[in-house]
Order: C-alpha cells, then structure tokens, then sequence
C-alpha cells in the first residue's frame, strides 16, 4: 500500500476582508460550529490519511488555538498526527512566504515521514471528497500531477481570482490560469493537487532554479508548460469557493438550504471538530426561530430568521436577526435589530439598536466591540 | 508514594425502575438533559474538583458503559497522572463472583485500591444529577479529624422513607443512620457520597466480607457497623441541586428542571471547570426550519426541528418533521417524530420512531415510548 501524507495548504491567499484581519480563514468560524479547515482535514481523516502537515502561513496562534492539543481527526494518536509546518524566517516578507518555502523549511516530510504520496489541499474551497479513489486515478494514469477541478457555470462571480484550467481532449490540463470573471461556463481547479513525492521535489527545484517568488500554484503551471502530465480528476457535487466577505455570508446561509445540506453533509462522511463541551442550545418562552442554524450553548429568547448562530450566543426577548450571522460568546441585547450583518465573537451589542447592511454590502462588526 | 484520593464509582445496577430504558444499557449510561448521560455528572464533578484517579464499578450490561469510560478521555481524567479504570467482575485465584453489594463491589477490588495506596477512598453513585466540588467535602472531612464522612441533603419528610437517614448532633456528627426508614425522624437524607480514610474503609469491608448475614451495603451494614465501632462519622450537608434519577417520573423532571429553573445546574455557566464534559457526537449543525416553532426548550447540536416544540428536550439527531407537535417530552437520541404524532408528558427512547398517526399523552404520569 502506498503511503499517503496529507498537506493542508493554507498559503494559497483568500481574504474575507476585515473577518479575516486577525485571522486565517482556515480557523474563521463557519456554520456556527467549525472552523473551515476541519473540511480537508475530515477529508483527509475519512480518506483513511493520518498524517497531515498544515502549512501555515501567518496568524499561527490562531491555528495552534483551534488544533489544541486534540486528535479529533485522527485514527491512530500515535501513528498519526497534524503537524505544524511554519516558516518562522519569511513571516514578515510576504513575497517570499509561500508554499514553497515552507516546505523547504519542512523537509522533514520528505526525510522523515517519506510517503509515497503527497495530497495538497486547501481550506478556502470546501468540499466533501473521499480522495482514495482520486489517488488510485493519479496512480493507473501515471501521472506527474492530478489537479481535482470542477466545471461550474458561474464564473463571473464564483471562483473569481481563483484558477481557471484548460483541459485536453485526452483530459489533460494544459493549462492554468487566473479567472478574471470573463465567462460563467468554467472549469476550475479546486488547488488540491496529488503528486507523488519525488515529483514534488522536482517541482520544488523547478521553482528554485525559475524564481524564489514561485508558489507552488505558479510551479505547476510552469510544469503544465514543460508538458507534465498533468491530469484533471472531476469533483461533482458540492463546492464552494470562499474569496470574500459576501461569499461567506451567501455560501453559509445557502447550505441552510436542504438540498445544499444534504450534499456537505452525509452521514458516510462525518465532518470532525473540537468540542467545547458546551449545553445544548436553550430556547426561551418568546423564542422565534425560523430556518436557522443555531449552535450548542447558545441561549435564544428573541426572533432569528434565515440566520446562523454560534456557541454561547445570547439573544435577549425583543430582539430580531435576520439573514446574519454571529460568532461566538457575542450577545445581542433586548430589543436590538440585526440584518445583514456578521458579528464577529466576544461582540456585546446592547446601545445600537439597529444594524442593517444589505445583501451586497453586509455589515461587519469587529471582535470585541462593544455597540 | 500513594494517590491523596481514588473515587470509586458504583455502575452496575440495572435501574429496574426507568423500565425499557434500561433494557439494553446499565441505568447510569441513560440519557439525560439533551446530550449527557448520568454518568457525565459524579465524572465531570471528579475532573473538576480536581480527583485525577476513578476506578468505574460496572456489572449489568457492563460492555457498553466499560466502552463509554474508556480511559476516561471523555472528562480529561486520562492525563499523567490520571487514571480512569473501568472495573466489571473478574475471575481471580479465589475464583469469580459477581458484585453482590456496594460494599461488596469495592472489596472486591480492594487490590486495585491498595495498588494506588490512597489516603481517601471517595465513593460515589451513578444514579444522581448534581454539581459539586467533592474537595470542600475532604476539607470538612480532614478539618473534623472524621473516619467517615456522609454528603446529606434536606429532603421532604414525605419522601424521606425512600432515602438513607441520619439523625445528627450539633457538630454534625452522625447518631443515628436507618436505610429507608419506615417511619423517618429526620430530613437529612444520604446522597450515597462518602468520604473514607481508606484504613477505615479497609478493615471494615474485610469484616463485613466475612459475615455471612451481612448484605454487604454501605448503607444497610458498613455505615451502621461504624456507628456501632463509635467510628467518628460527619454528615456533610449539600445545599445545590441534586435529584436522584431513578424513576422516569424524577428523570422527566430532572430533564424540565433544566428548563425551568436555568440557575438549579447552571449548565450555561461560563467557568471551565463548572462545565458537565460529555460525548463529543460530530453530529451536523442543529437546523430549526422554515415550518417549525421552538419554545421553553433544549435542542442539541445535529437536531432537525421542522415542526412545534415546547417545554421540551430535544437530543441529538432527533427529527421532528413538519407538521409533529412535542409538548413536555424528553425525545432522546436519533428518535424521529413524523409528521402529524403528537407527543405530550412522555420520554421517547432512543432511535425510536413515532408514526404521524400517533396521539400519545401521558397526562398525570410519564409514559416512555419505545420501538
């Protein structure tokens, strides 16, 4: 059996702008109860991959927080494990802190773990996918490199800034490029790549010797253009790619949807977080809860519509939210309305009573703040 | 050197008297209070008053309580100097028997306390809701220079008959002890929580092993035999909340307790080390529909609420479809109410499912509801 190690990539940028100032997006908090990079990494954990490195970028503290000292994704606590893989020495010099240099850095991977197989995903674009029998494809086609993608038709406004690939008729990519939202029928790369160990290594040289600012991203275009063979594997089914403030507020309330729901969430394909050993959520006797996702711990005695709700949330009689979302140990106090808005945690608002954005400019309200 | 205190926590009765919720699984392994089971509480209550070594006495349906101990990573007590043991009957050189009293059941397993050489042997039950810091407990034990120390609380005298009860001097110290009086001359009732310096607790059982006409109960035999001995026995008096759980009628209103007076348990406290530590159950986000209503409730994390809810507690993955009405009920884990059922003053076990055309009530008493 080939030995697969799983690299969560956290380098590839997205911005939510202000949610993730303090913040990687891997580590924001999403449907009120996880945090987006327990999506690879239950991929990686229901694929049967127990060992993950998560290259980290920046705000490290945040990660660390969020990962603990747990082995919520693991199989075998000995065996396997999440590994942090930093690059202390270009923190602060943004063009050179890429995925590349972090596993320069890290070559322990290829020294000490030493898997046959490398599976590099991302935590900005969520989807569910088993990658064994992805893997098993990269194998029988022999190839250098297989890019999971997915055509969608709306590439205007999804996966903007994204990459977009090109595709042969044999089903090779031939190339990979920045969707810039010209066309809506696209097929785009999901930046989840397999590639075998020595041919990662020899992608790493490639960047070395072409450019020190090269991503790993720009390493496997350059290779497409060696004439690589790199495959397409299709992911059909849900995916969403996060690249803002309003996708992350339109793709959380979309899976409030059933039909988004069922397709993220199966009951063959369990997502894994930390748990808070939080109460169950406690309804009061004027509570008015209509399509909402409403986590543990939360205390509700005001009305909530088309919304989602983290732990430890308070919502006080008299208030109303709609089509928000709040983050955890916030409370929103008597009387107050919230539309349109994300609040991030540890929020008290209790002054303002009115806080309407709308569906194209949601309100963000800061950490801590007090309104 | 030795441990300063080992609880030992007695698991194995059946619990007759919750009937069918007990047909499969041992009475402190019930469910309870929309995502704990009883166990959660004296474990939780150890991890936070900081009592790192548990051996957990199991005998009826012992697999699957032994399985839900573990080694007690549930609670935290599986950390370097903790030691969560569970301790079913065994086959030893002098043969096998099963647990024929409480008191019986720790001196069967008295190898495994002189193993750990403890100072204070706790004894604790799995029957009972409460919070409580059992170190203020051993303070009144150690300050009182006492060989037995008794948790008591004021019950009714109308349901004092159903307790261990103790008459007591002005310095608290125990006169009198009757197991489930007839006709009761105090309130102090036992919560069945002892503290034992552990010599004490040593030779007296090894006494009590011997006597062929003994029952081997720390109430009937151990307590009186100690008293007899003008042992020094101190009754500790709780004054927080604590029900015993052994009827449905007490387990349905220690479920409504939660709802109906927040402050009784404080589940929702924000202090670390007052939280009740439970089952993580990667269960999907809770989701309250369009259709549904929720009020006076408790909903856990993985519930679909579709229709109305009131004055309920609603475990995880429970399904309560459009159009299904709950009133007064504890519905347990994945039970799901169909479309149309109504369901008033009842416990709904486990993974059953109430059929649309369904009409249940149980009025003046609870009535439990199985597949």
């Amino acid at each position: 059996m080939k030995k697969v190690m799983g690299l969560c990539n956290l380098h590839s940028l997205s911005s939510l702008n202000d949610l993730t100032n303090s913040r990687p997006i891997a580590s924001t908090s999403f449907l009120g109860r996880y945090a987006f990079i327990d999506f690879p990494l239950s991929n990686f954990s229901n694929s049967g991959i127990d060992e993950v490195g998560i290259l980290v970028k920046n705000h490290p503290r945040s990660i660390l927080k969020h990962l603990g000292s747990t082995n919520v994704w693991n199989t075998n606590t000995k065996l396997g494990y999440e590994a942090i893989m930093y690059n202390e020495r270009y923190s602060h010099a943004p063009s050179y802190n890429h995925d590349i240099n972090n596993i320069i850095a890290n070559d322990w991977i290829f020294y000490n773990a030493k898997p046959d197989v490398f599976v590099i995903a991302p935590a900005h674009i969520l989807y569910p996918i088993d990658f064994r029998p992805v893997i098993a494809a990269h194998e029988n086609g022999k190839a250098a490199i297989t890019i999971i993608y997915a055509s969608i038709n709306d590439g205007k406004t999804q996966f903007v800034d994204g990459d977009q690939i090109g595709l042969d008729a044999s089903g090779r990519i031939n190339e990979l490029t920045s969707n810039k939202g010209a066309k809506d029928d696209i097929d785009v790369s999901l930046e989840t790549y397999i590639i075998n160990s020595s041919q990662l290594q020899d992608l790493i040289s490639i960047a070395r010797k072409t450019s020190s600012f090269y991503s790993l991203r720009d390493a496997v275009a350059h290779a497409i253009g060696l004439g690589w063979n790199v495959a397409g594997y299709k992911h059909t089914g849900y995916v969403r790619h996060f690249g803002s403030l309003q996708h992350y507020r339109k793709h959380s309330l979309d899976l409030l949807r059933y039909d988004n729901r069922k397709e993220l969430f199966t009951d063959v394909w369990p997502i894994y977080t930390v748990t808070h050993d939080t109460p169950p959520a406690k309804y009061g006797p004027e509570a008015q809860v209509k399509n909402c996702f409403i986590a543990n711990g939360s205390r509700i005695n005001g009305k909530v519509f088309n919304s989602i709700i983290s732990r430890n949330v308070v919502i006080e009689e008299g208030a109303v939210i709609k089509n928000s979302i709040i983050f955890t140990d916030t409370k929103i106090g008597k009387n107050v309305h919230i539309s349109n808005a994300v609040i991030d945690k540890y929020v008290r608002v209790e002054a303002v009573k009115d806080i309407a954005g709308t569906e194209e400019e949601p309100i963000y309200v800061k950490q801590g703040d007090r309104l | 050197m030795g441990k300063e205190i080992v609880a030992m926590l007695l698991a194995g009765g059946k619990g007759t008297r919750l009937e069918a919720l007990t047909r499969k699984i041992a009475k402190p392994a019930v469910s309870f209070g929309g995502k704990y089971r009883i166990i959660d509480f004296p474990l939780s209550n150890c991890a936070n008053s900081r009592i790192d070594t548990v051996g957990v006495l199991t005998q009826y349906e012992s697999v699957f309580l032994n399985t839900y101990v573990g080694n007690g990573e549930k609670w935290g007590l599986n950390g370097v100097h903790s030691l969560t043991a569970s301790l079913p009957p065994r086959q030893t050189e002098e043969g096998a028997a099963w647990y024929k009293g409480t008191a019986d059941a720790i001196y069967q397993n008295i190898d495994f306390l002189d193993s750990l050489q403890p100072e204070f042997v706790l004894i604790l039950s799995g029957d009972h809701i409460y919070k409580m810091d059992y170190q203020l407990m051993l303070d009144a034990h150690k300050a009182n220079n006492a060989d037995l120390t008794v948790a008591v609380i004021d019950v009714p005298l109308k349901e004092a008959s159903r307790f261990g009860i103790m008459s007591v001097n002005e310095e608290m110290l125990i006169t009198k002890f009757t197991e489930k009086p007839s006709k009761p001359t105090s309130t102090l009732a036992s919560m069945g929580i002892y503290f034992f310096n552990y010599k004490v607790l040593k030779s007296a059982l090894t006494l009590d092993a011997k006597d062929e006409s003994s029952e081997h109960d720390f109430g009937k035999n151990i307590i009186p035999y100690l008293l007899g001995k003008k042992k020094k026995l101190l009754a500790y008096r709780f004054e927080g909340y604590w029900k015993d759980v052994g009827t449905l009628a007490s387990l349905w209103s220690a479920n409504m307790d939660l709802i109906d007076d927040e402050d009784a348990l404080d589940l929702y406290s924000t202090s670390d080390d007052l939280k009740i530590f439970s089952e993580d159950t990667h269960s999907v986000p809770q989701y309250v529909g369009r259709t549904a209503s929720v009020t006076k409730s408790m909903v856990n994390q993985g519930a679909i609420v579709l229709g109305t809810v009131d004055h309920s507690v609603i475990f995880n993955e429970v399904l309560i479809e459009e159009g299904a009405h709950v009133v007064d009920s504890v519905i347990m884990p994945g039970a799901v109410i169909k479309g149309g059922a109504y369901v008033r003053m009842a416990i709904v076990a486990s993974d059953t499912t109430i059929n649309g055309d369904r009409r249940i009530d149980g009025q003046d008493n609870i009535v439990l509801v199985t597949n």
